[in-house]
């Protein structure tokens, strides 16, 4: 395969990868509970 | 009707002329009473990020299984607002409570809240509250483990970094959910209410 194509198959996994994390962290961060006024978070 | 907070999350909210205008993503309460003040919301979508406006309590006309109800998207107001509503004169602050540690008053800790328990008025223009949490043992979690739901007081608090809740709450715990309406409002009806949960 020529060096481009590579080139091609690289940016690709990378696109995979990042919008598999855009994906992920989206999901995670719904449905939390927030209590309004409390003053301290555990880590 | 009780609901868990993890089935309330990406419920879409739609106005009465059919516009679908975003989707629920998380619950915001008072800490000092339990008392739902809305909901912070996200975009339609797979790649929609979180919006900057929220949706009181006040102006949801319908909590469906399906949708959530408000009359325009008028009704959305900035995030702010939603949690000035709930701040008492202390102020500041706000904190998830998912994973935070749960303690009694006789200082024993029961687990961390995995979800919470949330009763949804059938009317409209009647409060939302928390009435209970999920809670998880300590440490890693795994599918086997049951959930335990704790009922709470009125006077909850959730303004520290752990939950505090009355030992006698203990009682009234249960792994089977759909008995747990009966045992919050045992609960709340007994003398252990009146003693606080902060």
């Amino acid at each position: 395969m020529p060096w481009w194509g590579w080139l091609i198959v690289a940016v690709v996994v990378l696109a995979v990868v990042l919008t598999s994390a855009v994906v992920i962290q989206s999901r995670r961060r719904a449905g939390g509970v927030i209590a309004a006024g409390r003053r301290h978070r555990r880590a | 009707m009780l609901t868990l907070a993890s089935q309330v999350a990406k419920r879409p909210v739609v106005t009465f002329d059919g516009w679908d205008v975003a989707q629920l993503k998380d619950i915001i309460f008072a800490h000092d009473g339990g008392r739902i003040v809305g909901f912070t919301l996200a975009g339609r979508g797979l790649f929609a990020s979180p919006l900057k406006t929220a949706v009181p309590w006040d102006a949801v006309v319908g909590f469906g299984p399906d949708a959530v109800m408000i009359r325009s998207d008028e009704s959305l107001v900035p995030i702010a607002e939603v949690l000035r509503a709930a701040e008492d004169s202390t102020g500041g602050g706000r904190g998830d409570v998912l994973g935070s540690q749960v303690l009694t008053d006789d200082g024993t800790a029961i687990g961390v809240v995995a979800d919470v328990v949330v009763r949804i008025p059938s009317g409209h223009g009647q409060p939302a509250e928390v009435v209970g949490y999920a809670i998880a043992p300590p440490g890693k979690r795994t599918k086997d483990d049951p959930l335990q739901y704790i009922p709470l007081p009125r006077t909850l608090s959730a303004s520290s970094e752990h939950l505090m809740v009355p030992a006698r709450a203990r009682e009234y715990m249960t792994q089977d959910f759909s008995g747990f309406e009966a045992a919050a409002d045992r609960y709340r009806a007994s003398d252990g209410d009146s003693g606080g949960g902060a």
